[in-house]
């Protein structure tokens, strides 16, 4: 019985689609990556300023 | 810029593109939801590390009695509660995928819960005394306490108990049995990454914080 059932699991788990590897999936690695570059270049350039102001 | 901070947003690059793209192992349930492992988790080292450092730095407040060290103490437990609320919030989207609900009557989430709970009465504390110095003394002592409750209810009280987080109630944690060579090529660089930029965010707070008091003080 829990061998079927892990069967069943696995199966279902082969059945699921996989994310990664569609074409959506690349667009939304890139608009992540996009939005992390933004947050990245607001902190260095919070890092600047303040590093003028320090000065 | 200095050399941490340059590293920090490697590693956090690298995490967030890797984690999306590398492959993951196929586990029933989990899924792809897996991938969150690199985010939810490292968030809450993060978390961790920055109480760690808001403590460390409460010692100093009532060794040295310094409002310079209060204020490194404040900032790193503020930059700690966005890392937790930010811990909290990845961690509901993935019970919602895993367990079927945002949340769940577990202990670990309630005790998550709980300790972030006693770090926002921190800060409702500080608000509360307007004297400087009897404001930092004040809250060292009551960081000092609420560091190791917050770490029993997280790490030892789920732990005695049935939970459906992983790695309490009997349960194994993700090292045991699923955190393999492919999981870990991403997880601890994510967890560096995380940690490095919450000690940034938080650097910059505390440069912010330094430059008003210096303003005011003139």
């Amino acid at each position: 019985m829990k061998h079927i059932l892990v069967n069943q699991i696995v199966q279902h788990s082969n059945q699921m689609p996989d994310a990664a590897g569609t074409e959506k999936f690349y667009v939304v690695v890139t608009v992540i990556a996009i939005l992390f570059v933004g947050m990245v270049a607001y902190l260095i350039s919070l890092d600047k300023k303040i590093k003028n102001l320090e000065k | 810029m200095k050399w941490w901070k340059i590293l920090g947003i490697v590693l956090l690059f690298y995490a967030l593109v890797a984690g999306l793209l590398l492959p993951v192992p196929k586990l029933p349930i989990l899924e792809q939801s897996i991938r969150n492992l690199y985010y939810h988790v490292p968030m809450w080292f993060g978390m961790l590390a920055l109480l760690i450092a808001s403590a460390i730095y409460a010692g100093q407040t009532l060794n040295k009695k310094g409002s310079k060290y209060d204020m490194l103490s404040s900032s790193y437990a503020q930059v700690a509660m966005l890392y937790g609320i930010l811990g909290l919030l990845t961690g509901m989207v993935w019970a919602k995928n895993t367990w079927g609900a945002y949340w769940t009557n577990d202990p670990k989430l309630n005790s998550a819960a709980i300790g972030m709970l006693m770090y926002a009465a921190y800060f409702v504390l500080r608000s509360s005394i307007e004297d400087d110095e009897k404001k930092a003394r004040i809250s060292a002592v009551y960081n000092l306490f609420c560091l190791p409750v917050f770490i029993v209810l997280i790490f030892v009280l789920p732990r005695l108990t049935d939970s459906l987080h992983p790695g309490n109630g009997g349960n194994p944690g993700f090292n045991s049995y699923d955190l393999d060579s492919r999981l870990r090529l991403v997880f601890y660089p994510a967890v560096i990454g995380w940690i490095l930029i919450g000690f940034w965010i938080a650097d910059l707070q505390i440069r912010v914080k330094k430059l008003a008091d210096k303003k005011y003080n003139n």
